[in-house]
């Protein structure tokens, strides 16, 4: 009866994950979407895996901004080696924590609209913050902000809370960026075309899928989904002449990394062929080096901005607060 | 004999004042309208209420400290004497063991306290299905089973006609000489003392000093 | 029992103390400008408490029809029908959306159908759209609440009306009110926590940013600004006030007098005539209409059968296992807690503060946002998130279950005290007393309890998003992701799978524990 036991014991314990040891880990936080079966995350994992002898793991947070928020929090203790999907606009907060370290890889060959210099932060994506809308049912889309607020058909549009979620503030800097002190006067004009304001993107996408808005905002490669897996084109993004506001991604390490050489090899990596061309259909996102013939079809069909707009995010640290307030006001008047 | 030594209870606007002795065998009954602290009297005695101070003893020995299962005394109580989910059996089973481990000796208890009752067979039916009086007579059939010398009834006869009251007191005196019960009744009405009681008192209230104590009334037995 | 309460409130307590040391510590670092902007705040509190009070009366105005007419019909599938509505509060609050929209909004059902009459029908943005969502969510809730007290007039009460020839309204006023009365405070403050603190409905039907609610705020100063020692500021603001309504709502109903639950059927016949037939069935087709179509809708999401593939990912199943895991122990460990919980409430019956005070314990969930909290804990916590994180989870959880279970049960244990005093004669005491007395009087409200847990469990979100990993993430978590990455229709399935899985939780525990019979 013991012998059945202690070999049945034996029998479970052999089962039970054996930990590789002289394998080291890599961790890395990043949002969800970044992480989840559809995303990049999980190729990038194989393929990284597979030159390192190293296992990756990731930690997933719901945005940029909780990421932050966690390794703040977690300081010198934070298990993180390397961090994937920091916004841009959070840059310079981020900066200011000085938790992360240089990173020492070339960016000079990016296809990013303009050139980037930062030493700490490397841009792996990027994107275009747009009004996307079903061309089967609204026949002209607005080509500008002053068409889209003057709209004559009455169209509806679903926008985010910038206080809750990345595209919305995008809108926000977006306006900001083309109409500086005038943007309260935008906001207070548009108000009437929003349908309503929703604390994140799957909310708005949602309801615009339901027909409830003719417009949403989103991206211009958004698109490029509906191309590629559901077969559908009717989807477009509005082409605005003023310019669009872009989103570029950035990836960073940490200081108190345990394995810096790894996590130096891993931000080279998120820049190699291999990694840059899971992104297209991984993050629906253009990539950041990659040769252009080396894009998915549908993605020459994307409405590409002739204008690039930013604003540094030394400004948007410190204006953010209020122009957020200013936002809510002249919205919620 | 049953005695209440200087027993004092207080509620926060009055004071209640027990001060007496019931001999064993007897039937002390206690009127006083719904409110005048009857039933802080039972409640006190049964080990419901603790006491401020004083003692209570039973043939000399103290039962203040005793839990109130354990207090040589059983109840019949004005309502929920019956657990409505349990059969009458069940309800006279946990008179003698609240785990309801019982001994054949036990169900035969059960089953000749049924018939000293009036109410043989009746063992599997539900309260639900008896009649007032005949709960009433099963609640004390689990008073029976419990065999202690003290009786403590708490209106027992309310939401009972006369025909049955006439029929359970009746029961009542029956035992009450067979076992040498010493009892003590509380009831707002005194009609239902008659040829019961060997002594009345009544709870008096004294609303200037706010205080209240039970005084015996003079030559009332019988 | 009671002990085990003392213990319960006292963890419970403990939690929250930790969570604020937790945020208080981080706050001594951070030395941001925490200051609130005042005039932006009473506006928000004051909507806050418009739509909340609007809520709340629309939804209990609704429910005693509602549940009048439910307890006057007998008609089979009752109890199903019951629980599809009550499936309102388990489904995430993002497909609710949805559902709420196929049906209402522009592009809606209902906007085709008026259309068809040459009527304009748009209405589901504004002040309208979030009290159609607030009672959407809590008339199920108010209906089947107020339909438990309902069962607990004795048959014997019903006779007795019978035979006095008791109209309709007249055993309302006699028999119903007076019953009603006693629970729709604590019923009433419920809901209006539940609807005060409520976030995605506000900004989504809200249309534009005229509605916010202060829950926005403090996610914003916690997730967006990370200015802990504001959201800590703003949790405390909305927490003062959350509590001040519920003591004023709830301070007169400390005096329970709960009769039982009655099994057998209802004797009354107030039903019976035509015209009240056909009242009542019209009544119940609204109700069914106004419930049943939104989740209705989401269920349609079924016919697309290519996106049933979802279920064969390999992320579809590590939901399906996280979602388990938390249910079946944030529900079994809340069963236990709001068990003891309610032995405790019990026993303050003479001091209605100490009730009070237990049961705005009990609802602290509701009004201290769960992300503030979950920071708070983390903060302590910390160290290797692979335990900690799903540890907070199932934390949090169990708190946020904790006010429906307590609803659901506390009737019939307060209606114990009947014995109370019979069971202590007999030396009736400790397991005695529960096995031989109270179990068979409450195993039902129990299971019922149990399962309300477990199924509300299987739809929480509140903090998972914080903590999710690759190991570890739980099929509403699944759902945002899929969501999040276009995947609409997948996402529809996991809710549907996510409905599913509730109801199963919710009948099997009733079957298995429900129906279970003490030795006796």
């Amino acid at each position: 009866m013991k012998l059945k036991i202690l070999s049945s014991l034996a029998i479970l314990l052999s089962i039970l994950p054996v930990h590789a040891q002289d394998k080291p880990t890599l961790t890395v936080y990043t949002y969800d979407s970044f992480a989840s079966e559809w995303g990049p995350g999980p190729k990038l994992e194989t393929l990284f895996e597979s030159q390192c002898d190293c296992d990756l793991s990731f930690v997933t947070l719901s945005d940029s901004l909780a990421m932050l928020g966690r390794l703040k929090l977690e300081g010198e203790d934070s298990p993180a080696d390397v961090v994937v999907g920091l916004d841009m606009n959070t840059l310079s907060v981020a900066k200011q924590t000085d938790l992360f370290a240089e990173h020492k890889v070339s960016t000079e060959e990016l296809t990013l609209p303009n050139p980037w210099q930062d030493d700490t932060f490397v841009p792996f994506d990027y994107g275009y913050f747009a009004f996307v809308y079903d061309s089967d049912k609204l026949a002209s889309a607005p080509n500008t902000f002053e068409e889209l607020i003057d709209n004559p058909s009455g169209s509806k549009i679903v926008i985010q809370d910038p206080r809750s979620s990345t595209p919305g503030l995008g809108l926000l800097l977006w306006v900001k960026a083309l109409y500086g002190d005038q943007a309260e006067a935008v906001w207070g004009k548009l108000a009437p075309s929003i349908l309503t304001i929703t604390p994140g993107w799957s909310e708005a996408y949602g309801l615009f899928l339901e027909g409830e808005a003719d417009m949403v905002l989103s991206y211009t490669t958004s698109p490029a989904y509906h191309m590629i897996v559901d077969k559908k084109d009717n989807y477009k993004a509005a082409a605005f002449e003023q310019g669009h506001y872009i989103q570029i991604e950035t990836a960073a390490m940490l200081k108190q990394s345990k394995s810096p050489e790894l996590a130096r090899q891993f931000l080279a990596f998120l820049l190699s062929n291999e990694a840059q061309s899971v992104i297209p259909t991984g993050n629906w996102m253009y990539p950041v080096k990659l040769d252009q013939a080396e894009l998915p079809d549908a993605f020459s069909k994307l409405t590409v901005p002739e204008n690039t707009l930013m604003i540094s995010p030394d400004e948007i640290a410190k204006n953010k607060a209020a122009w957020t307030e200013e936002f809510v006001n002249a919205i919620s008047q | 004999m049953l005695k209440l030594d200087k027993v004092i209870f207080n509620y926060p606007e009055f004071q209640f004042n027990f001060d007496f002795e019931l001999a064993a065998g007897h039937c002390l009954g206690i009127l006083g309208e719904s409110g005048s602290g009857k039933s802080t009297l039972l409640n006190l005695i049964a080990g419901f209420l603790p006491p401020e101070s004083g003692h209570i003893y039973f043939d000399g020995q103290r039962i203040d400290q005793l839990k109130a299962h354990e207090r040589p005394l059983t109840i019949l109580f004005q309502e929920h004497n019956l657990f409505n989910h349990l059969t009458v059996y069940q309800n006279i089973g946990l008179g003698i063991s609240p785990s309801l481990k019982l001994t054949n000796a036990n169900q035969k208890t059960i089953y000749d306290a049924l018939e000293k009752v009036g109410l043989p067979n009746m063992d599997k039916r539900l309260p639900e299905s008896l009649s007032g009086g005949q709960r009433q007579r099963v609640a004390l059939a689990r008073c029976l089973v419990r065999s202690r010398p003290i009786l403590l009834l708490d209106e027992p006869f309310s939401g009972l006609n006369s025909e049955i009251k006439t029929e359970v007191k009746a029961l009542l005196m029956q035992l009450k000489t067979e076992l040498n019960l010493t009892m003590l009744w509380v009831t707002h009405d005194q009609t239902d003392l008659q040829g019961v009681s060997d002594q009345l008192a009544f709870i008096e209230q004294d609303r200037l000093n706010r205080t209240a104590k039970a005084a015996l009334i003079p030559h009332s037995s019988n | 029992m009671k002990r085990l309460g003392w213990l319960a409130t006292g963890i419970i307590i403990a939690v929250y103390l930790v969570a604020i040391i937790g945020l208080g510590g981080e706050m001594t670092t951070a030395s941001e400008n925490s200051s609130l902007n005042t005039s932006f705040l009473i506006k928000v509190v004051k909507f806050s408490l418009l739509q909340a009070f609007l809520s709340t009366l629309i939804s209990i105005m609704l429910a005693i029809p509602v549940a009048r007419a439910l307890h006057r019909q007998q008609f089979p599938g009752k109890s199903l029908l019951l629980s599809l509505a009550g499936l309102s509060l388990v489904i995430p609050v993002i497909v609710a959306i949805l559902g709420i929209v196929a049906v209402h909004g522009n592009a809606g059902w209902l906007s085709h159908l008026a259309a068809k009459f040459n009527l304009e029908t748009h209405y589901l943005y504004g002040l309208a759209g979030i009290l159609i969502a607030h009672v959407f969510f809590n008339l199920p809730l108010a209906t089947r609440i107020l339909l438990l007290s309902l069962n607990t007039i004795p048959n014997s009460s019903w006779r007795l009306a019978r035979h006095l020839g008791m109209r309709s309204w007249d055993l309302f006023r006699f028999l119903e009110w007076p019953l009603f009365k006693v629970q729709l405070p604590q019923l009433a403050g419920l809901i209006f926590l539940l609807c005060f603190t409520s976030f995605a409905i506000v900004l989504v039907f809200g249309g534009g940013l005229k509605y916010s609610t202060l829950e926005v705020s403090i996610y914003q100063a916690l997730q967006f600004d990370f200015n802990l020692a504001k959201a800590v500021k703003l949790a405390l603001v909305q927490v003062s006030i959350c509590a001040f309504v519920f003591v004023f709502i709830t301070r007169k109903a400390s005096q329970f007098s709960f009769q039982q639950l009655s099994i057998k059927s209802v004797v009354r016949d107030d039903g019976d005539s035509p015209l009240q037939r056909i009242f009542d069935v019209a009544i119940l087709i609204l109700f069914l209409l106004w419930v049943l179509l939104p989740i209705l809708a989401i269920l349609a999401g079924g016919l697309n059968f290519s996106a049933w593939s979802v279920l064969g990912t390999q992320g579809f199943w590590l939901a399906l296992k996280g979602s388990l895991w938390v249910s079946l122990i944030s529900g079994c460990l809340a069963a236990v807690i709001v068990l003891s919980l309610c032995y405790l409430y019990k026993s303050f019956r003479t001091s209605g503060l100490a009730s009070n005070l237990l049961d705005l314990l009990v609802q602290l969930i509701l009004i201290f946002p769960p992300f503030v909290l979950a920071t708070g804990l983390f903060i302590v916590l910390r160290g290797n998130l692979t335990f900690s994180g799903p540890i907070i989870v199932i934390l949090i959880n169990i708190l946020a279950i904790l006010p429906f279970m307590m609803r659901v049960l506390l009737p019939s244990v307060l209606y114990t005290h009947r014995y109370d005093r019979l069971s202590t004669s007999l030396g009736l005491i400790n397991i005695n007393r529960l096995s031989k007395v109270d179990w068979p009087l409450i195993k039902k409200s129990f299971a019922l309890a149990l399962g309300v847990g477990l199924a509300l469990s299987v739809g929480d979100f509140s903090v998972i998003a914080l903590f999710g990993s690759q190991d570890f993430q739980t099929l509403p978590l699944y759902l945002y992701r899929l969501m999040g990455a276009y995947r609409t229709e997948q996402a529809g399935i996991i809710a549907i799978i996510i409905c599913m899985m509730a109801l199963l939780m919710f009948f099997l525990s009733q079957r298995l524990v429900g129906s279970t019979h003490a030795k006796a």
